[in-house]
């Protein structure tokens, strides 16, 4: 049992070395292996990615999974090898590249008016649930996020507001009833938590009859709350799957409604020191998912 | 009357109330543990039998295509996605070879530690190792993964030139860290219960310190320190923050403990939060669970098994490998 332990150490020491050796120094800057970073699949960020970049292919098997943007920030500020994304709002100590929707349309940087505008190639809406269409306080909170007060808000928070065409004109509000405090809850995306906290206090200013609490636990959570009738409102960083929406319906006898509240755009980063300046969606694709394994091979752009 | 005797005869009985009523709470808290054991073993099971048994579950999975390659050749993880991949054996190689590592590092030190504490050390010095050691198991898991993950990973990575910075080796070194303390314990606790005598003798036959420690108390604590052994490893298996923070995640099927892996226990907690209720995926993760939690217990029994077999052998019903006068 000893000697068994001890040629496995032996074993496994000679072929760390053996492998180490011609990585030190100068050929570790120029092998152009991709590192590539990504959300854990239960995220709404990874699976926007997986739909609208990837097509829907699987990612690579090499692709690591971190938990949480910050994390996928810090590994790749940490590793001039590494590319990742999340989401604009939290970029720091890494640099987010131009994207290019195909190899032919211009760069566009990741900001505001590009997002908002839609030019940006890779952004996604932030929703509302509820079941069958809201009606009273649940309504008018809706209907108020979506306006004009709500998306300022929105704005002032990091997020970014939804397209003038895509918003609500929220209903007069409606004078205090006087009786009891009506409350409302919302459950659902750790992302959208923030900005439903937000929401919910300058609405209770203005609306003092009605109490909003927000709780995260993850757009599925919140989404099975919704089903389970535990909660009013659902936030949700993804859009509802169909099995999800079957559910509902089974259960609660309504369809599932959507609102659109606000937008994310996602940003694609690369360590501070590295050569590449722009990427199209395309290469991206390629690099997800393991066709394209070394820097070179993205052409000019990355040298 | 003089008030002290009837107080007196009054609190004798209440005395006796009290006491049944503390004995009573001891007992069901005991049995309340075991409950609890049961109960988080029922509702698991009860998530994961449908692998077995759901039609709908099987559309998507089986028990079959969790273990054999896809028709490509190929093993992968990819519960989401248009085709859901589940395959095993990924995950079963990354926990297995950062469970590896963190043996091969934690359990020589851990070991040597407690030979030193309980043969060499004098006294001042092992009231110094035994509690820092202890205190380290006292280490949250997710400050040692945030350690790992911020400092190790970039050491290493300078060091060593590793392509991935979240590797096995960077996840085994924390995860030998959470693993050190309790091997430690257990290890040095066996060799401490060794009887004086054996030591006694073994020096007045001749021996010196280091024979005595290395052939006469080490073979007698033998069973006792294996299960140190084993108990570290059902919580290098079963651990979950630092695999999930350190190991970079990626379902890659491959020995190289430089590269980055997927373990069970990682796996479970980074998709479980936002799984679709009742779906397939969901069934398959409380099916790792169940995995898993068998797993544990049965290293844990193994374990604590030895444990008793060390009881018996040092109060005397078998003296084998120690033959003192």
């Amino acid at each position: 049992m000893r000697i068994v332990l001890l040629s496995a150490m032996v074993l496994f020491v000679a072929g760390c070395g053996k492998r180490e050796e011609p990585q030190s120094g100068a050929a570790l800057a120029d092998d152009g292996i991709i590192v590539t970073y990504s959300r854990e699949n239960n995220s709404g960020t990874y699976m926007y990615f997986k739909e609208h970049v990837l097509d829907n292919a699987d990612f690579a098997t090499n692709v690591q999974t971190l938990p949480g943007t910050a994390a996928v920030i810090n590994a790749v500020s940490k590793d001039r090898r590494s590319i990742g994304y999340g989401g604009i709002g939290y970029i720091k100590g890494v640099r987010a590249l131009p994207v290019r929707k195909d190899a032919a349309s211009p760069a566009v940087a990741p900001s505001l008016e590009n997002v908002v505008s839609g030019s940006y190639p890779i952004s996604r809406f932030l929703y509302f649930y509820t079941i069958g269409e809201p009606e009273g306080a649940v309504k008018q909170f809706i209907d108020w996020t979506r306006g004009e007060e709500g998306q300022k808000i929105c704005a002032e928070v990091g997020y970014y507001p939804l397209p003038a065409d895509k918003r609500a004109t929220p209903g007069a509000a409606s004078a205090p009833a006087g009786g009891e405090k009506q409350t409302l809850t919302m459950k659902g995306s750790d992302t959208m938590v923030i900005l439903g906290q937000r929401w919910a206090e300058h609405y209770m200013q203005k609306q003092s009859d009605v109490l909003v609490q927000v709780t995260g636990g993850g757009s599925g959570t919140g989404i099975a709350a919704l089903i389970n009738g535990s909660t009013n409102i659902c936030q949700s960083s993804r859009p509802m799957k169909p099995k999800e929406r079957e559910q509902a319906k089974a259960k609660r006898g309504k369809e599932i409604v959507e609102f659109a509240v606000a937008m994310d755009g996602l940003a694609v980063f690369v360590h501070e020191s590295s050569p590449l300046q722009e990427i199209s969606v395309p290469q991206l694709k390629d690099i997800y998912t393991g066709k394209t394994q070394s820097w070179r091979d993205l052409g000019p752009a990355a040298k | 009357m003089a008030p002290p005797r009837s107080d007196d005869l009054l609190i004798r009985p209440r005395a006796r109330l009290v006491e049944r009523g503390i004995e009573l709470a001891i007992r069901s808290s005991a049995f309340i543990v075991i409950a609890a054991l049961v109960l988080i073993f029922v509702f698991v099971g009860k998530e994961a039998v449908p692998i077995f048994t759901s039609a709908e579950v099987h559309e998507e999975v089986t028990i079959g295509s969790m273990v054999a390659p896809r028709a490509d050749g190929a093993f992968s993880w990819q519960p989401v996605s248009m085709v859901p991949k589940y395959s095993l054996l990924p995950l079963l190689v990354g926990t297995l070879k950062v469970t590896f590592v963190a043996l091969l590092l934690g359990l020589p030190v851990a070991v040597g530690a407690a030979i030193f504490t309980s043969e060499f050390a004098p006294q001042a010095a092992r009231e110094l190792v035994k509690p820092a050691v202890e205190l380290l198991a006292g280490i949250p898991s997710v400050v040692i993964g945030f350690f790992a993950l911020m400092v190790l990973a970039t050491w290493l990575q300078d060091a060593f030139g590793f392509v991935y910075r979240l590797n096995a080796i960077t996840a085994g070194i924390g995860l030998a860290l959470a693993v050190i303390p309790i091997v430690y314990t257990v290890a040095e606790d066996a060799l401490s219960a060794v009887p004086q005598t054996f030591r006694d003798g073994s020096l007045a036959l001749g021996a010196n310190r280091w024979q005595t420690a290395w052939r006469v108390v080490l073979p007698a604590a033998m069973p006792g320190v294996f299960a140190a052994c084993v108990l570290g490893a059902g919580r290098a298996i079963g651990e979950t923050m630092i695999v999930l923070m350190a190991s970079g995640n990626a379902a890659m099927l491959s020995l190289d403990p430089s590269t980055s892996f997927r373990s069970f226990s990682a796996t479970i907690a980074a998709e479980l939060g936002e799984v679709v209720h009742g779906s397939a995926h969901y069934h398959v993760l409380f099916f790792l669970g169940a995995f898993l939690f068998v797993v544990t217990f049965l290293l844990n029994l193994l374990g604590h098994w030895y444990i008793g077999r060390l009881r018996d052998r040092l109060q005397g019903k078998s003296r084998r490998p120690a033959r003192s006068p």
